[in-house]
């Protein structure tokens, strides 16, 4: 037997399959990994909405205990102009953290209610959402990474600065070189590899829902 | 992406090229109750991996490279948990057998022949017998396309060599 041969009894099974396929159990297990995929995506959601709340209501409950009208005079008196500009900055960033998701999901929810139900609708909804995430995800995840870095500096300054003994701004620990380098190493990771992977994925998407745009039009 | 899309999609691809898979089923796994649970697990990849796909390779290349990534961590794995490995004889499974009448019987000789092989040699093998180039099965299988040759012209000697052995037997 030579190797046309081989090459020819290989090529019989494409037209006698090895196997039948039991649709019905096939998607019934599809729907049951999709079930498992949505439950991993809203927890995802749910654990960036609690990280959310988590920074806005500390950084909140801080510059409300250093503006608090009730705190003694001493306390008052110890604090410098800078821890006020550092709290508010830290309130301000996790206020645009927040802002920024509620304002994104309430334009989606917005945009999407404009189209219909058809097939036709359903891709061009698609190729919506694409473009968007395409052009508007890397401000986006700026937005967020940057508000985030800013919310937690603020917090972790002014928890020294509002206890009983405060820290000296002097004595405020610097952030580790390990530390320094982790977050670096990750914001590029994030805006080099990882966001700009995802770009190409999703230009591939709406190319594809765009030829299949075309061809429905065609039709 | 949207769930409906990526069924789709996945659907389309299975109604076009769902043999690769069963090749792949095939070439791994040996008892009926594995070949279930290795087409299961390699459905579920191919299903998966729609997200990832990028439009750079042909669909029937990216098909092979999940299933066959697919199918060799799942051999290492079984290799591991073989003791306490859990019975699916029970089990309802997705594949159905077709019947073989007219299929020729070289074919499950060939088979047996490629699940001689190593793994790795294995996914060379059905690459080659389905066509693909030394280029297209070195960016697959991830080998240079030097060591796909010196694999081929190994796993062509070794079938002539079966082949000549059972003839004069």
């Amino acid at each position: 037997m030579n190797l046309d041969d081989v090459m020819a009894v290989w090529r019989s099974q494409d037209l006698s399959q090895l196997y039948g396929l039991d649709r019905t159990l096939l998607h019934q297990m599809l729907r049951q990994e999709q079930a498992k995929l949505e439950k991993q995506r809203r927890r995802a959601r749910r654990f960036a909405y609690v990280m959310n709340a988590i920074l806005l209501i500390t950084a909140g409950l801080f510059f409300a205990i250093m503006i608090d009208p009730n705190q003694p005079p001493t306390f008052s008196a110890r604090l410098s102009v800078w821890d006020y500009v550092v709290g508010i900055v830290g309130m301000a960033a996790a206020l645009i953290l927040a802002g920024t998701r509620f304002v994104a999901r309430r334009s989606r929810l917005a945009r999407e209610q404009g189209f219909g139900d058809s097939l036709r609708d359903h891709l061009r909804r698609r190729i919506t959402q694409l473009d968007d995430e395409a052009t508007g995800g890397r401000r986006m995840g700026l937005t967020m990474v940057v508000t985030t870095l800013i919310c937690a500096t603020a917090i972790s300054i002014v928890s020294c600065r509002i206890r009983h003994v405060p820290v000296p701004w002097s004595e405020i620990v610097r952030p580790s070189p390990l530390l320094i380098v982790l977050i670096l190493w990750f914001l590029y990771q994030l805006f080099f590899r990882w966001m700009p992977r995802e770009r190409q994925r999703n230009l591939s998407r709406k190319r594809q829902l765009e030829a299949l745009l075309k061809e429905l039009d065609g039709q | 992406m949207h769930d409906t899309e990526r069924d789709r999609i996945f659907n389309e691809w299975l109604a076009g090229h769902k043999g690769i898979l069963f090749k792949v089923v095939h070439a791994y796994a040996f008892e009926h109750s594995d070949r279930q649970d290795l087409f299961q697990e390699v459905a579920v990849q191919v299903w998966r991996s729609v997200d990832a796909f990028r439009g750079e390779s042909s669909v029937p290349t990216w098909m092979y490279r999940v299933a066959l990534n697919t199918a060799i961590a799942w051999t290492r794995k079984e290799r591991r948990h073989q003791r306490g490995k859990q019975a699916f004889e029970g089990r309802d499974g997705l594949l159905t057998t077709s019947p073989s009448d007219g299929r020729d019987p070289r074919l499950e000789w060939l088979y047996h022949q490629i699940a001689q092989l190593k793994d790795i040699d294995r996914s060379v093998a059905l690459l080659l017998l389905d066509g693909f180039s030394y280029k297209e099965i070195a960016g697959i299988v991830g080998l240079t396309e030097s060591n796909v040759g010196v694999k081929i012209n190994r796993i062509k000697s070794a079938l002539a060599d079966k082949h000549m052995e059972e003839a004069k037997s």
